[in-house]
């Protein structure tokens, strides 16, 4: 369950708290952070802040930004109550509540959200001292909304395909998932395809989209297990020039915090002159987390596979 | 006619929180859309010459390159401070 609230009344955090053990009476922790108004900035005593928002706009970033802690962390429910208005000092500002089965995800995910937050959401602060008041431009550690990395993959055009010998089109859950994400960060999926496991159509395939279609990703789902018939990370090698093996472990890293048989996943990571092909598993849960592990690392590579720097 | 919306300092820079305008034809990006408002005289010319200016089209956050049309609401704002 996601609760996304913007509003000029206090919270409670006990009854938010209690709204989603009611909900979840089986979750085995909840976490949560509450901002407070700071008395002090440097020497400066501020009696007061006031906050602005852009109505429409900043709920649905909150639902997004929720809708990716759930996503990427295995956690039930997520709570974000952010106040608008003119907020005294020590009043408190945003809430935000984590369910989930175990700690670690619901820590993780609660830290995730708020961070995002502070990055993203169309949310203005001013400060109010004894005798001027003043917008706050930034807070230290935040970028701009447009440098976010989140923002770094729109203009992107990428192909998902989806690898399985039983799904067709309809059902490709995970490849809906993955476009799902992909436009969230504004990407353009620019082609959708479902194959059986088979080596050499997916290699065809590969060097169609790499090749003629030029595409800046190829995002494959499936046909990376220890199966007889899982050969993917076989079709991708055999067309690719050059293997990124770190990014692969890090998908296999985070995986293992998921689940231990995420480990038995052999996809690779590699490209193709200048696009890049990226094996994740089959599994919707397991298609997505992996993206999630690796997603503010792809436009870089991009960048340098075009032989531009660190940037 | 194209939405327009400013927020926080923006808005308090330009006097105005909303504006109803249409956009020329030949104005087709986030960054055609800024040099020809700014071109509108002041206070637009001094205010939109921040260079830490954000853009969200249709309620999204927009980058310069990004297309606008005469059917948008585009809205101008100061990097975000929530939270």
């Amino acid at each position: 369950m996601i609760t996304v609230r913007v509003q000029l009344d206090d919270f409670s955090l006990e009854q938010e708290v209690q709204q989603l053990r009611q909900r979840y009476q089986t979750v085995g922790g909840i976490v949560s952070f509450v901002g407070v108004v700071r008395e002090f900035t440097g020497d400066e005593r501020v009696t007061a802040i006031e906050l602005e928002h852009y109505p429409g706009m900043t709920e649905s970033e909150l639902q997004q930004i929720a809708t990716e802690a759930r996503e990427q962390f295995t956690v039930e429910g997520v709570t974000i109550v952010h106040r608008v208005g003119r907020l005294a000092a020590a009043e408190q500002i945003v809430l935000v509540v984590v369910a989930a089965a175990h700690r670690a995800a619901a820590f993780d995910a609660c830290r995730y959200t708020i961070d995002q937050l502070k990055q993203r959401a169309t949310l203005w602060k001013k400060e109010i001292a004894a005798d001027v008041s003043r917008w706050v431009d930034h807070c230290p550690g935040c970028h701009s909304a447009t440098t976010a990395k989140h923002g770094e993959w729109s203009g992107l055009r990428v192909a998902v395909v989806t690898l399985s010998d039983s799904r067709t089109i309809d059902n490709d859950q995970s490849g809906d998932a993955l476009v799902q994400q992909l436009e969230a960060r504004g990407a353009t999926v620019a082609y959708r395809h479902l194959l059986p496991d088979d080596r050499a159509m997916i290699g065809q395939l590969l060097i169609e989209l790499a090749d003629q279609r030029r595409l800046d990703v190829v995002l494959t789902s499936g046909g990376t297990g220890p199966g007889p018939r899982d050969v993917t990370p076989e079709a991708t090698r055999d067309v690719c020039d050059r293997e990124l093996p770190g990014l692969a472990e890090l998908i296999r890293q985070q995986g293992l915090q998921q689940v231990r048989s995420a480990v038995l996943t052999r996809g690779i990571v590699a490209l193709r002159h200048q696009t890049v092909v990226v094996n994740l598993p089959g599994s919707t849960r397991g298609a997505s987390h992996s993206f999630h592990a690796i997603a503010d690392l792809i436009p870089h590579i991009l960048r340098m596979a075009r032989g531009g720097g660190h940037g | 006619m194209a939405h327009f919306l400013f927020f926080a300092r923006i808005r308090e820079q330009l006097g105005q929180a909303t504006l109803e305008l249409t956009i020329p034809a030949q104005v087709a990006t986030v960054a055609d859309l800024l040099l020809w408002l700014q071109s509108r005289g002041e206070p637009f010319a001094s205010v939109l010459q921040d260079r830490s200016l954000q853009v969200a089209v249709n309620q999204r956050h927009a980058r310069t390159d990004d297309l606008v049309t005469d059917h948008d609401e585009i809205a101008l704002f100061p990097p975000v401070s929530g939270g």
